[in-house]
This record gives structure tokens, sequence and C-alpha cells, in this order.
């Protein structure tokens, strides 16, 4: 048997949800009594790491031949790990992947107190606490479209809106962290009744945070995504200051829409265009997801590939689903980069950026980034364009108030309230 | 405005802007009628001399073949006049970082710069700055003037985007500066932003490289000892001229974006376990910013596994025949070894019944980490 490398996640749950890590491998051979690298004998070959069923195929790189080698690791957040082993004939080497150092729960962090499932707890049962719970996680829902310019009332309405809310969890004394899962959700129809949800986790009634929350989106047999919060100490200010990551619990999509948050364009190609990657994207287009099909319209509106390819896919993701600004962004992104200032292409893409605003705050943090980026671009170009400079206003308030390390648009509601208003 | 090693012959070139505020009249401290809402911020001994570290390695150590050096721009704001002497003796005073003289240096940099799409242009900022949550201002030193603390300061994302408009389709940005937010006094989304460039140039959207190197976290600040160079900065010229290449053609060992902020990254670990060094728009393998001269070194961090067993450990590594031994008790070890074959071993002095076998090792810059197991 040809030699091995077994890549596995430290014990506990230190490490989150699995991921597709970015593996090259290079032999090491002796040139002169010199040690010299070879060729890669892989080059950011996806490899599977994090809690999943030992001894997976997707988490083994069988070798050619027995010898010295350089190992490198790429996390999605864009970590690196790098060691060199020697690997005699038929041995299998363990290496042990470390957390890449993202908001993630300790091990010894308690579960949930409501249980997995969501559940209504009536404003009478909240009234009965005297002392608000060290953190509360609700799901609400959205009735109708806000605008990004509504946002600043939007987020009051969520902060205020404790009554109507699903409450996920309630922890009275809580400790330094916590997470819990979300199972999926059966979504009827995403085109025509969809209504917006939004995560909203507060630190004893106060430090409120939204997620925009693909609430639908859905994983086989396992729950779709886990809520990790993190605080720096129980008592004192810090106390009720919660960093709040919501995580996809689908290797494949969770890696490559981190990889994306980065822009990391060719290591997000590198996992969307493996065989795994592949696949899974197939599955997702089968349950017409529309949030896997933005993240993979901004992987194309961040790539080289050309936009007449994509054209009708795209703008069908932008017009079947009029909740979701993603789409538009995307597209726009591509038109922008395809055109020049006074170009058809720009002035379709002034649209669909005032049509992406008019349908409120993206579900990615990397769409929020890129909207303002594409509307500083349009406001260079013409300065004089009042539309766009109150646009630009309204997602860059919004962009500086979300963290910008988290995959899913994550608000900051006190600080975006601080913001002025003119 | 003030420029060094000037050479307008045909092809392209690297074209360094430089700037290091130190003197803040308007801000805490400061000469000038002071600004109340200053914020904490004053006087900074750090910026003028880690701005000069920089203007002099660009001036005599910068070689890139496929784009020599052909301008520096330079701007620095410190008590006494900034002097300096190039390599071709042209000795000159440095003019002040006010916000005009930024814009006349950034109009002629930006020209220079725009004359070759395979121009390099290269930015490097030292001074006071302020996040925005995602952003950074960068304070120029008449900051504080206006009752607007950043009317006086230049937007990153804003003068990133409005550099699109430049042909060189290879930009580094290199920004030294604090990025701690304080949104509710500073920051108004519905100001415009400065981006030191005319409005109304942009014509498409830039599609090369232009990757921005932070010395700070978002919110976090930037450190240097008083009246010496930076720390960002200290790593960012180790790494330029030591460890942050890779090899474009096989076989000659250069500098890229890529390399150069894992380098900076490993050289500025405070082993806290939170990454330093964050850079936007890292995209591909990068570009030749710089070729060394000879083979390279690697950053390495040793350390034990079990660190109670430290305090007894000779930690030392063998490499091209010498033996380096670790100077103190620091754990991890950091140190530069050179590119290649090296050992790295520990031993203890009796009567400690630890042991912990060598590691034999290929090192490559710019970085590695190396574990002894101890017994």
């Amino acid at each position: 048997m040809n030699p091995r490398i077994i890549f596995e996640a430290p014990a506990g749950e230190s490490f989150g949800p699995a991921r597709e890590l970015l593996c090259s491998v290079w032999p090491l051979g002796k040139n002169n009594e010199q040690i010299s690298i070879g060729e890669p004998t892989f080059s950011n070959h996806m490899v599977l790491v994090g809690p999943h069923q030992a001894g997976d195929e997707a988490s083994v790189l069988e070798l050619p031949k027995p010898g010295a080698y350089l190992i490198e690791v790429g996390y999605p957040n864009g970590m690196s790990l790098r060691t060199t082993a020697s690997i005699g004939d038929g041995e299998q080497y363990r290496l042990i992947v470390q957390n890449p150092g993202s908001v993630l729960p300790s091990s010894s962090a308690p579960r949930s107190t409501v249980g997995l499932v969501p559940r209504v707890l009536s404003a009478t049962l909240k009234g009965i606490h005297l002392k608000a719970p060290d953190i509360e996680v609700r799901m609400v829902m959205q009735s109708h479209v806000r605008s990004l310019q509504d946002l600043r009332s939007l987020a009051s309405d969520l902060r205020d809106l404790a009554t109507a809310a699903d409450c996920l969890a309630r922890i009275p004394n809580a400790d330094l962290s916590f997470s819990m899962p979300l199972p999926g959700a059966r979504v009827i129809d995403f085109r025509e009744s969809y209504q917006r949800r939004w995560l909203v986790v507060e630190g004893n009634g106060r430090h409120h945070t939204m997620v925009a929350y693909p609430f639908g989106w859905r994983k086989q047999g396992d729950d779709a995504f886990s809520l990790a919060m993190r605080r720096r100490a129980i008592k004192g200010a810090e106390a009720t200051k919660w960093s709040v990551a919501l995580r996809l619990t689908d290797p494949v999509y969770g890696s490559l829409i981190e990889y994306l948050t980065r822009q990391d364009v060719q290591s997000a190609s590198d996992v969307s265009g493996s065989l795994r990657g592949q696949a899974t994207m197939l599955l997702y287009e089968k349950e017409n997801n529309p949030f896997a099909a933005a993240a993979a319209a901004y992987l194309f509106a961040l790539g080289r590939g050309d936009l007449e390819q994509r054209r009708e896919w795209m703008l069908n993701l932008s017009n079947w689903y009029g909740w979701m600004p993603d789409g538009a962004i995307a597209l726009a992104w591509k038109l922008l980069r395809e055109g020049r200032r006074g170009s058809n292409s720009w002035i379709e893409a002034r649209k669909l950026l005032l049509l992406a605003c008019q349908r409120g705050l993206p579900y990615y943090t990397v769409g929020l980034h890129i909207l303002v980026e594409a509307l500083t671009v349009l406001s260079f170009a013409d300065p004089d364009d009042t539309a766009i400079r109150s646009a630009l206003a309204d997602a860059r308030a919004a962009d500086v108030a979300c963290l910008r390390g988290e995959p899913f648009t994550t608000l900051q509601v006190s600080r975006y309230l601080g913001l002025p208003t003119q | 405005m003030t420029t060094f090693r000037l050479d307008s012959s045909p092809g392209p070139g690297t074209h360094v802007c430089v700037v290091g505020v130190g003197t803040y009249p308007h801000l805490k401290g400061g000469e000038g009628p002071v600004n109340p809402l200053h914020r904490d911020l004053g006087q900074i001994t750090s910026p003028p001399q880690s701005a000069m570290a920089m203007l002099e390695w660009t001036d005599k150590t910068l070689n890139n073949p496929q784009a020599p050096l052909k301008s520096i721009e330079v701007l620095i704001s410190q008590p006494e006049p900034a002097l300096y002497t190039d390599a071709n003796g042209l000795s000159q005073q440095i003019a002040t970082a006010t916000w005009d003289n930024l814009e006349a240096a950034l109009a002629a940099w930006f020209g220079r710069a725009n004359s070759h799409p395979d121009n390099v242009a290269m930015f490097y900022f030292c001074g006071h700055g302020l996040g925005d949550g995602v952003n950074t201002h960068l304070l120029m030193g008449d900051a504080g003037v206006s009752h607007d603390l950043l009317r006086h300061a230049l937007h990153v994302g804003a003068f990133r985007i409005a550099m699109g408009a430049c042909v060189a389709q290879k930009q580094i940005y290199f920004i030294d500066a604090c990025r701690t937010v304080d949104l509710a006094t500073v920051f108004n989304p519905h100001s415009p932003v400065q981006s030191g460039l005319p409005p109304g140039n942009v014509m498409a959207i830039f599609n090369g490289w232009n990757p921005v190197l932070h010395s700070a976290r978002q919110g976090e600040l930037a450190f240097g000892a008083p009246g010496e160079v930076s720390d960002f900065t200290k790593a960012l010229l180790e790494g330029l001229t030591r460890c942050a290449v890779f090899q474009p053609y096989g076989h000659y060992w250069a500098v890229s974006p890529q390399e150069l902020q894992k380098a900076i990254a490993a050289l500025m670990d405070d082993f806290s376990g939170k990454p330093q060094c964050p850079a936007d728009g890292l995209v591909g393998v990068g570009f030749q910013l710089h070729v060394l001269p000879g083979v390279p070194d690697v950053v390495v961090h040793v350390s034990l596994n079990k660190q109670h067993a430290n305090d007894d450990a000779e930690i030392s590594y063998t490499a091209t025949g010498r033996t380096i031994v670790r100077p103190d008790r620091s754990h991890p070890w950091r140190t530069f070894a050179p590119y290649g074959q090296c050992s790295v071993q520990a031993t203890f002095a009796p009567p400690s019944l630890f042991t912990a076998a060598p590691i034999q090792t290929f090192l490559v810059p710019p970085f590695q980490n190396i574990m002894l197991e101890v017994q």
C-alpha cells in the first residue's frame, strides 16, 4: 500500500463545522547531499477536515511513494499551516489540523437550554424574569421588503419586536461561549411568498446584533447552520458584548463562502470546481436554493468568466427573488467590470445597484462590500449623481457597522444606530 | 512636493510615494490652535523615522529589473525639517505632509505611474489613522485645522478605487497606522470621503493587482517605540530584504505581496492566536516587487510542546554548518535561519529528565513553525 496522509481535526468541538481545506504537497529529494524540492505532488487539493465520519476518503491523500514531503494546508480564513514529514512505505501519517482561530465555541460551552427546535416564548413568560438574560437569540420575520435606506427603522423594529419573535435560546447565566444548531427549514416557494428572517442576538437586553439569516437553506440529515457566540468576560462592561458567528455546516458551501468573504476567488473556484463542489452545486440547483445560487453568482462576478455564458441565469436570479439584493449586486458588478463609463453595461449596472438597495441589506458580507465599492466607483465616475451618492451613504453606514470577517451579513445594531443620519 | 531618483527614460519602472506624519499642529500637544475634538491623538515620533527608513530602503536597495526604480515622492512632517541625500547625491529638504502637499504629490506620482501598464506603483504611509469599521482614514499633518477631523484625511478605500484610473497594473499599499474606531465622533456616512485624486477620472473597474497591507487589525492600534522605526515597518523591511520571497521563474528569489503578508504576519506574531498583517485584495500569485541579491532567510518559530520544559532547554538550530543557540528563554523562539536543510534540537541540562528528538527539516521562505516534542 502506498503511504498516505490522513487529515484530522483535534478532538472536541473546537474546530467548528467541517471545512474543505486546500492542501499542497511537495516531495523533498536529495541532490548532491543537499535537500531540494520537487514538483508538487498535490497542488491546492481539497481535503475535508472536521467532525465527520472517521476514515472518510475525502480526508486522505495517497502519496506515490515513500519519502520526505513538505505539506501546506490553507484555511478558508487565510491562515495556513506548513510542516514536513517523512513517511515510510505503507505508513499512514496523521496530520492534526488545528482550529483556524475563528469565533468558535470552546469544547466546554453549554448547549442551548431551549433545545434544537425553535419555539415561541410568549411575552408574558418573558415578563416574569426580573433580570434580562445573559444572552437571548431570536428569529424575527420581516413582513415586507425594507430598503437599505429603511434599515435604520428596521434595526429599531427588530430590536423592539420581542413579543412577536421566535425565541430560539434564552440563557439566564451563560458561560463565556455558547453555540446552538439551527435546523434547516423547508420553504415551499422562494419566489412569491418568501419573507426574510433575521437572527437577533442580545446580551443582557443590550448590544443587539442582527444577522441576515438564509432561512430555508437545508442540509440533508443534519442541521443547516450553527450559531456560535462568545464574550470576553462574564462580569463587567464586556459581559454584554457577544461576538456572533453564523456558520453553514455544509463543508463545501461553508468553505466556498468563507473563501469568498476574503475575496479569495481562486480558492473558492477550486472548491466549487471539485467533484464534491459540483455535486453539491447540482443538489442546490435541484432544490432551487437561492442563497447557494447567490454565492455562486458572487463567485462568478468576482472571477474571470464571460458574462454572456451566465447572463440569463444571473438575470433570473435577480428577477425571480425580489426580496434578495445579492443577485442584482453580483450581476451589476459583472456588468461594471465588463463595461466602461457611459456604456450600456454601466447604465444597466447603475439600475441594478439602486434596485439592490431597494431590497435591503445583502445576505453576504462580500456582497455588501461589493455594493459599496460599486457605488463608490459610480460616484467617482459621476460626482453629480445624487441617487448614487445617497445609496452609497446608506450602504457605507451598513458596511461600517457590519463584522467584516463574517460570511453572512452581521450588523452591530448599536454601532449602526449611533451613526449620524445626515 | 519632494522628488528623488526621478528617471524619465521610457519603459516600465517602479514609482514610490512615501508619507510619514509625526507632527500634528492641531492635535493634542501641537503648536497650532488645537482642535478640541482631537480624541487624544497627539504628536508621535516613530512615523518620521519609519518613513525615512522606507525612503532609504527604496533609494538604496530596491532592485526590480522588471520595473527599475524611476521616482520617489516623499512627504515627512516632523518638528525639524527632514533632509535627505539620495544615492545620486541629490540633497533636498523634504516637504511636510499637509493635505495640499499630499494632493500635489499624489497627482505627480499618479501621472508617472500612469505612463506604462507594467509600472509598479508603491504607496507607503505611517502616521495617525482612524478606522471606520471597514476602511481607514489616514490623517495628514494639518488634520484638525477643520472642525471635521477627516477633512484632511485620506480614505484608503476611496484612494484605491480612484487609483483604478491609473494604467499601472501592479499597485501596492502599505498602511502603517492605527485603525481604532470612534464612529460617533468622526464618521458620517453622508460626508464625502477624500481620495486625494480628482473625481471623474474613473472610467473602468481596475483589473490588476492592488493589495493593501495593514499594520493593525480592524479597530486596533499600531505600535512603534518612540523615536524608533515602527514594528510594522521593521517587519516590512525585514521581509523586503530577507525572507518575503518566491521563485517566479525558478532561478532567483523575488519579493511578492503575498509572501510579504506572510512574512510580516510571522515577524509581528505576538503568539496570542490573533492573525497579524491583515490584507485586502491579495489575489493570485502576486507580482515581483524586488529581487534579492542572494539566498533568502526563513522566519522560524521554534517551540516546545511542553512549555514547562522551556526553562531547562537549550534550543538551537544547525544549518549550513553553523549552530545558532537561542540567546535567551523566549518561547516560542523567533529567529531567522537560512533557506534549505536545517536541524532543530533542544538539550536539557541535568538534573532535568526531559529529552526531545531533533527535527530534520527543509526551510522554505518566508516562514515555518517547528515544534519539538518533549518526552
